[in-house]
């Protein structure tokens, strides 16, 4: 299926059988990942998805460099993840990949303009021109009026569009967003959808999502199905539907 | 760390810092205490030990010259200050003598106490001893029958001693010397010298002392000089003139201030090293609970792709932030003090004691305060960059 979808693209980022165990109480050991394999390509969007405990985030802190392996190996563009040191780690974390939360996590003493200006200054713009690609990004999202307002006066959708924005700004070439819709209703949840489907097109970024719903997971273009800490299926819904 | 970075960084620390307005206005409040506490420490220190010289120095003067050996009086005096008006740094000098008395004032006598006989204008040039009358008037020699009694003195021969009743200016007294000679002296000035020796005395005009008993007479010159800094040189320069006397530093003949010094110092450094530990531990306390209340905001900003080092920098300026609030505040609140100290100075025995403000103290106190500020904040900084992002995302920790 892999095959099928890639096109004969080199994939972004490559997992090769990776196995993540947590150490819980009176020494048992939980093993969240239990061998996984995949690539994903520049440019997809992805959606992760499988039961409560399937290790959907698990395999998506490892992707986005917050979490380190037992065993195996992870590429991140021709870089193995394995091999760099925290420097490097942290360098490549700024450049390379954006969170989006499923708790929003926007920075609270903040504005929203602010929140999106400061990962912009994170990496390295100076204060005028963060300014105003935050503001052009609001202005995407369709939340310029909202720029002075604080995250404790937003709404959970508004937040979590904040976040999105964030995420966007950055110039990193993947998000990663973990349960985003996990606090959202059903309207909220299918408007952020709709708005990471609208960034991977229109900004070129490779979108892994991790949910528990499949039919938002059905939206992406392919769909990893987690289960036990393993691959139990991946479907390539879009290049089924092209096919059909 | 780019110039940009670093802004980004202090604005982020400042955001940090003023969210928790409590936090800030507590520890502010805290640390300023402290400073100003040890800024006061110093200056105590520094206005005892002023207020102890500058008792020394009036009485005593810069330089004293003494017999040599086991003698009562200079024998040479001429010499001596032939030698005295030819050194440069020499401003000024007077020649003092002194006798044993034994006073009798309303029927009882008291003995045995000392006399100094000076020539007031001598004295008045070299001294601050004829300024600090309190009550009539200092010697004069043309008055011979005058005499002017040290405040401790005046208190004693009144009824009890220490009970702050002193023999009043006009009154009389008899004077007895150990050659067996008595005269009576009309009580005309009270001295305060603000200094323990020249409060136990009585002064004459020093004919007039030199007349009733001369065994000591001589005995003692005080030197002032013109820059005070080269006391050693002149010192020296007054020896090698191989004059048979002895010479001695204010500072020398005055051994007790430096005990005195050394005391008061002990408690003030004593006090200085707390009020550092203090600083230390309440800037690492309120570090430690400012990244424990923002663990998950620290993963929110690590997982954005800041720094370790950034983290750090965070809080480490977070420690600079509290340092110049509190110590700007510090040193306000010693001003005050030390101002309301100045314009209201404490009398004690040994002076009018006011706090001293040491510029180069004020600055040691600064440095080491704010090393121990950054110093507390250094190990939190450090638990705060090794937050893990994971558990504090998942809200574990």
């Amino acid at each position: 299926m892999n095959e099928i979808f890639s096109g004969g693209r080199q994939p972004i980022i490559r997992i090769k059988n990776v196995v993540r165990e947590y150490q819980i109480h009176e020494g048992n050991i939980n093993t969240a990942l239990q061998g996984v394999t995949l690539d994903v390509y520049a440019g997809e969007f992805l959606a992760i998805t499988g039961h409560s405990g399937s290790g959907k985030t698990t395999l998506l802190n490892l992707i986005g460099l917050i979490d380190k392996p037992d065993k195996g190996e992870i590429w991140i563009g021709d870089r193995n993840v394995g091999e760099l040191n925290e420097k490097e780690k942290e360098d490549l974390r700024l450049k390379s990949t954006a969170f989006i939360f499923q708790f929003f996590n926007l920075i609270d003493n903040y504005t929203a303009l602010e929140n999106i200006v400061f990962q912009l200054q994170l990496q390295g713009y100076a204060g005028r021109p963060a300014r105003k690609k935050a503001f052009e990004v609001l202005d995407f999202l369709g939340l310029k009026a909202l720029a002075d307002l604080y995250p404790q006066v937003l709404s959970g959708g508004e937040q979590q569009r904040i976040a999105a924005g964030r995420a966007i700004a950055k110039d990193s070439t993947i998000i990663l967003a973990d349960e985003p819709t996990a606090h959202l209703d059903s309207k909220n949840s299918q408007n952020l959808i709709s708005l990471l489907r609208d960034i991977n097109l229109r900004f070129k970024k490779t979108i892994i999502l991790v949910t528990h719903e499949e039919a938002y997971a059905r939206q992406a273009d392919r769909m990893v199905v987690l289960q036990d800490g393993r691959i139990d299926r991946i479907e390539s819904i879009k290049t089924e539907t092209m096919l059909k | 760390m780019s110039l940009n970075r670093f802004f980004v960084l202090v604005s982020y620390a400042f955001r940090d810092v003023s969210k928790s307005r409590v936090v800030l206005v507590l520890t502010v409040i805290s640390l300023s205490a402290a400073f100003a506490a040890m800024l006061l420490s110093t200056s105590i220190l520094d206005g005892f030990k002023q207020t102890l010289v500058d008792g020394a120095v009036g009485w005593l003067s810069h330089l004293v010259i003494a017999p040599s050996g086991d003698r009562n009086s200079i024998k040479n005096v001429d010499d001596v200050v032939e030698a005295l008006n030819s050194i440069e740094n020499v401003e000024s000098f007077s020649i003092r003598s002194y006798a044993m008395i034994s006073i009798k004032y309303d029927d009882r006598t008291f003995i045995p106490y000392r006399a100094m006989g000076v020539n007031e204008f001598n004295e008045g040039e070299t001294t601050s001893l004829p300024y600090r009358i309190t009550s009539g008037e200092f010697i004069k020699s043309s008055k011979p029958k005058n005499a002017v009694f040290g405040i401790t003195l005046a208190d004693g021969v009144k009824e009890e001693e220490f009970d702050k009743k002193i023999i009043e200016i006009g009154e009389k007294v008899e004077v007895s010397t150990t050659k067996g000679k008595k005269k009576d002296y009309k009580v005309a000035g009270i001295i305060d010298a603000k200094t323990f020796l020249p409060n136990l005395i009585m002064v004459l005009p020093k004919k007039e002392l030199e007349k009733l008993d001369d065994t000591r007479k001589n005995s003692e010159i005080v030197v002032r000089l013109k820059d005070p800094d080269k006391i050693e040189e002149t010192k020296e320069l007054i020896k090698n003139k191989n004059l048979s006397v002895s010479v001695a530093t204010w500072h020398e003949k005055s051994g007790f201030i430096d005990d005195i010094i050394t005391a008061v110092s002990f408690i003030t450094g004593l006090i200085s090293k707390l009020m550092v530990a203090s600083v230390f531990l309440i800037t690492s306390i309120v570090i430690f609970i400012n990244v424990l209340q923002k663990r998950k905001q620290l993963g929110i900003i690590k997982s954005m792709g800041a720094s370790n080092r950034f983290v750090v920098g965070i809080y480490i300026f977070e420690a600079a932030i509290y340092s110049v609030l509190s110590y700007t505040l510090g040193f306000l609140i010693f001003m005050l003090i030390h101002f309301y100290s100045i314009e209201n100075p404490n009398p004690m025995l040994i002076g009018d004691f006011r706090t001293a403000f040491n510029f180069n103290n004020f600055i040691n106190s600064l440095i080491i305060l704010i090393a121990a500020s950054i110093g507390g904040s250094i190990v939190p900084a450090y638990v705060a960059a090794k937050t893990n992002i994971v558990d504090v995302i998942r809200g574990s920790v």
